[in-house]
């Protein structure tokens, strides 16, 4: 063992630092940890101290015991040329002193100040006289050149105490040149996490509202909970107020959020075409949310909103973001490591402003409850798993939503209706068992078994001819299947091929009352590679899928070497044995256009190619099993060529199915494409375009320009939805934000629509 | 090259080369991340009682929604649902990392009038999406397993790796 | 101006003990998420 106090070099014995000797230090990143008083150099780090060189991965210089450690792969290199390598080293005390003094040691959020004169009053202040202050890094190889922005003052006080931040007779610079004049102002330093005050303003146009300014003020009532007011005044419509109340307690944290207006003019809402939701004096909204933890395994929270109209919260674009539709929820729920339990109670608020009748209120349910169960039984059952499944519905609805095919707002026989009015009530439990064993030569059989039961108990006064909408009904399904899979490798230097054939027979009854009963919670049927192999291919309760039927298909994974993985699964259904529940003409025509309808189902394929080097494509398609057309297909991609990173995603749909509504029966040929150009190291040119190739024309674009670097972040953002794309009434906007790092940031966005007003 | 099924024992009765069963799955926070988990426990033991653990998965599970493609108004006809999985799988003990890589499930669903409609589909998806990426995670963790039984079955001499001189203090 | 930081625990409050005492042994609580109270309800046989 050396003696603890040289640097632990046995073969340079007579080491002896030049006095003065300067040491280069280079790493990613430089980490001050103040509770542990430590500053550590992270990531390729290297170290040039007085003819030493030193690599590692991460060097921590501790103040308070003076210690120093390469950890990570360390290599010196002493004066002789002598090599050393070693996990970890403790550099002693004559190293470590050359790492502090050669640091230059900014402040903990690598804020910097300059001025010609400090004045250091008791500790308590720090006076900057003629003084510059700024968040941006000084340029490396020109420090005098000036910084994107900074901040000069005839006197800067900075007080330890208060840990704030004064400027009297202060100019900010943006690049050298003078931008805004402050007389004087004051900012919290970077480490106050809460404190009242005006935050930054906003301001913007929109068409119908007029030029607008919005000046929030926080105030901090207590560390747990606190009031943030954000009052906006809009040249034609006046005065909006809004208010933030939170309140964090022990187990639990809940917020309520208020904005309301006194339009002067409401008519500028009015619009052809559209339900002129806004053209009312009062206008207003109310949103709640909250989420307390109950214990180790439960939670329970809410989130609801009431608003007096439709168009209220885009039109001031407060309280809620989606403008199709606001969901209010209230919920319990519990999770153990297997197991799950959730009961929840929804309301639709639809705020789609046009005038057709499926965006009727009326025509959605309001659910309460809807519970579901997850069990699984942690003893094995005759040497397999047994899960239990249990889920009950109570919803009720003022009006039937009915696709009106004729166009005239009647509801005539042999359209599809997605709900009825009236209350329905459904219980349903399902006992599933399942097994899995290697077979001979790595043969994988997975025997399986279920039984399900559902009650229904329904109270929809349509009485529609041939559907059981009225009365109390049961079904049960029992089901009996066995999976056969063979996953065969070959592998051959770096690259491998692995195909694993799959096959599964599943014997069962016909689906009982088979497009007898409402569908719910069934209406989604997508036909793919993920539901290829499902037991039963509906999407909820409501429909079961009876008669025997088998899958067959096969699953592929190849590693061309460091080139990419390519995997995908391809296969088909066939409905060998009784009633093809997806034959069957349900309220929903749920199956209809799924490609399951007939016997021999459509092909299914998926295909994903993950080069792992920022090229990521994954496609999926359905095709017609007689003549291979393609009747539906997905296609998301991802891409890094270079400095442009890009991502599509395109959708292609024969024939949209019923549940679409007003779209049913229509094609659907969409792509949207989004690419983002960094052309410097801070500045950044992002576009994005949304093409409909069935209408031939472009459903919106936009384009931007954005700088960051590590003090100052900028965007100019314009954006545009095509006018018959869109029912809002603002169709254009641009956005420009600019974000100072640690003193604040502003937006202003305008919006203006092409439309009449 | 060799051709050979993944879970063929390299000597009969012997338990295969791939013995999933080993591997215990580390706790998850969500319902689909369960989801995940449940549909793995039961790839690797197929419902038995698992023998004393010596491989450990742990799994970081995220899912997103994203919608496909626009409608006139305003609505998007289908949306696809993915969970993507990063996991680790370590030899307990030595803590070695035999495989550490991400794999994701997607599946999609086609959107209704009806909103309840849409809550359900999308819950659906995410049990498709989350069986998909756990047949996937099978199938990489039995062949980097099977690629660990050759390994120790016949290893290859290796020279000892020359260690920087004792002198060298490790550590405090 | 202001700073809109995030929620505290309630001062005075279990969480807030509970952090005071790991103080004096030295390690730190993580404060950010509320607390999960740990105490056995009816409803856990559901899971």
């Amino acid at each position: 063992q050396t003696n603890p106090g040289s640097l632990g070099f046995g073969t340079d014995e007579n080491f002896k630092p030049t006095p003065g000797a300067q040491m280069l230090l280079e790493s990613d990143q430089l980490i001050y940890d103040y509770d542990k008083s430590t500053v550590a150099a992270v990531g390729g780090v290297k170290i040039y101290y007085d003819g030493y060189t030193l690599e590692a991965k991460k060097v921590t210089y501790d103040q308070k015991n003076k210690t120093m450690v390469a950890e990570g792969g360390v290599k010196i290199v002493d004066r002789t040329g002598a090599i050393i390598n070693a996990e970890t080293i403790d550099i002693t005390q004559d190293f470590a002193n050359g790492f502090v003094t050669a640091l230059k040691l900014d402040t903990p959020s690598q804020t910097h100040f300059a001025a010609e004169k400090a004045l250091r009053k008791d500790g308590t202040t720090t006076t900057f006289y003629r003084g510059v202050y700024t968040a941006c890094e000084p340029c490396r190889e020109k420090p005098e050149k000036a910084p994107v922005w900074q901040v000069r003052a005839a006197r800067i006080i900075v007080d330890h105490n208060e840990h704030m931040i004064y400027f009297r007779s202060a100019r900010l610079e943006f690049l050298g040149i003078p931008v805004a004049y402050f007389p004087a102002f004051s900012s919290p330093d970077p480490t106050v996490k809460r404190k009242s005050g005006f935050l930054f303003p906003s301001a913007g146009y929109k068409s119908a509202l007029g030029a607008f300014a919005k000046v929030p003020y926080f105030w901090a009532l207590a560390p747990n909970y606190d009031l943030t007011f954000s009052p906006a005044v809009y040249t034609k419509q006046g005065l909006l107020l809004d208010a933030e109340w939170r309140h964090r307690l022990d187990t639990g944290i809940y917020t309520l959020h208020m904005a309301g207006i006194r339009q002067a003019d409401p008519e500028a809402f009015v619009e052809e075409g559209t339900r002129n939701s806004g053209d009312q004096e009062y206008r207003g909204g109310l949103r709640t949310t909250g989420q307390f933890f109950l214990n180790r395994l439960w939670t329970f929270g809410w989130d609801a909103t009431l608003l007096s109209d439709r168009t209220f919260t885009r039109d001031y674009n407060v309280l809620y973001e989606s403008t199709d539709v606001a969901v209010s929820q209230v919920h319990l729920t519990g999770l153990s490591q297997t197991n799950y339990f959730d009961m929840r109670g929804y309301y639709f608020r639809v705020l789609t402003n046009d005038q057709g009748a499926e965006y009727n209120q009326a025509r959605q349910p309001f659910v309460a409850p809807v519970a579901d169960q997850n069990y699984l039984f942690d003893k094995d059952v005759l040497g397999g798993q047994l899960t239990m499944r249990n889920n009950v519905v109570s919803l009720t609805r003022d009006q039937t939503d009915c696709v009106d095919s004729g166009g005239d707002g009647i509801c005539r026989p042999g359209d599809a209706i997605l709900g009825l009015k009236g209350n329905f009530n459904r219980a349903s439990t399902d006992w599933t068992w399942q097994s899995q064993t290697i077979g001979p030569a790595g043969m994988v059989l997975k025997p399986f078994a279920y039984l399900r039961a559902d009650a229904f108990y329904l109270s929809q006064d349509e009485q529609l001819l041939g559907i059981d909408d009225n009365g109390q009904y049961y079904r049960a399904m029992p089901a009996m299947g066995l999976e056969w899979r063979w996953p065969i490798l070959a592998a051959g230097g770096a690259s491998s091929m692995l195909i694993e054939p799959i096959a599964q027979m599943i014997v069962r009854p016909d689906e009982p009352l088979a497009g007898r009963l409402p569908n719910e919670d069934a209406q989604s049927l997508v036909f793919d590679d993920s539901s290829l192999f499902d037991w039963d291919k509906f999407s909820g309760y409501d429909r079961i899928e009876g008669g025997t039927r088998a899958n067959l298909g096969f699953r592929y994974a190849a590693e061309l070497g460091a080139l990419a993985t390519v995997s995908g699964v391809v296969g088909q259904s066939y409905q060998i044995a009784g009633l093809n529940s997806f034959a069957v003409e349900d309220l929903t025509e749920t199956g209809t256009v799924s490609g399951l309808e007939d016997d021999v189902s459509d092909y299914v394929g998926s295909m994903t190619v993950d080069s792992g080097r920022g090229y990521f494509v994954s496609a999926r398609g359905r095709f017609d099993s007689a003549t291979f057309d393609v009747n539906q297909a997905q296609v998301t991609a991802t891409g890094k060529m270079g400095d442009v990173t890009a991502s599509a995603s395109y959708l292609y749909l024969r024939e949209q199915p019923a549940i679409a509504s007003t779209n049913s029966g229509t094609p659907t040929d969409t792509i949207s494409g989004r690419a983002s150009w960094q052309f410097t190291e801070t500045w950044r040119l992002f576009g994005s375009i949304a093409w409909d190739f069935a209408e031939k024309q472009m459903a919106g674009n936009s384009i931007g320009l954005a700088y960051d670097d590590e003090c100052t972040t900028f965007s100019i953002a314009y954006s545009e939805i095509t006018q018959d794309y869109t029912d809002l009434q603002t169709s254009k906007s641009l956005i420009v934000s600019l974000q100072l790092r640690t003193l604040g940031g502003t937006q202003f966005q305008s919006n203006f629509s092409d439309g009449n007003n | 090259c060799t051709v050979r099924p993944v879970y063929m024992a390299t000597t009969p009765g012997q338990a295969p080369a791939a013995d999933l069963s080993a591997i215990s799955v580390g706790d998850v926070g969500d319902r689909v991340a369960q989801q995940v988990r449940n549909n793995l426990v039961f790839a690797f033991n197929g419902g038995k009682q698992a023998p004393p653990a010596r491989y450990d998965l742990s799994i970081n599970v995220s899912t997103s929604e994203v919608r496909l493609g626009f409608e006139k108004d305003e609505t998007a006809p289908a949306y696809q649902v993915t969970v993507a999985v990063k996991f680790q799988l370590t030899e307990r003990g030595s803590g070695r990392v035999i495989l550490r890589s991400s794999s994701s499930g997607i599946a999609s669903y086609d959107r209704s009038n009806q909103n309840f409609a849409n809550v359900r589909a999308r819950i659906d998806a995410e049990n498709r999406a989350a069986q998909a990426v756990a047949d996937q995670m099978q199938l990489r963790l039995a062949i980097a397993l099977a690629k660990e039984a050759k390994v120790t079955v016949a290893p290859v001499y290796a020279p000892p790796k020359v260690d920087a001189p004792a002198i060298i203090g490790s550590g405090i | 101006c202001g700073v809109k930081g995030a929620l505290e625990p309630p001062p005075g409050g279990a969480q807030a003990k509970q952090a005071e005492e790991a103080q004096k042994t030295g390690q730190k609580l993580d404060t950010t998420a509320p607390m999960v109270p740990d105490r056995k309800l009816w409803i856990d046989h559901l899971i």
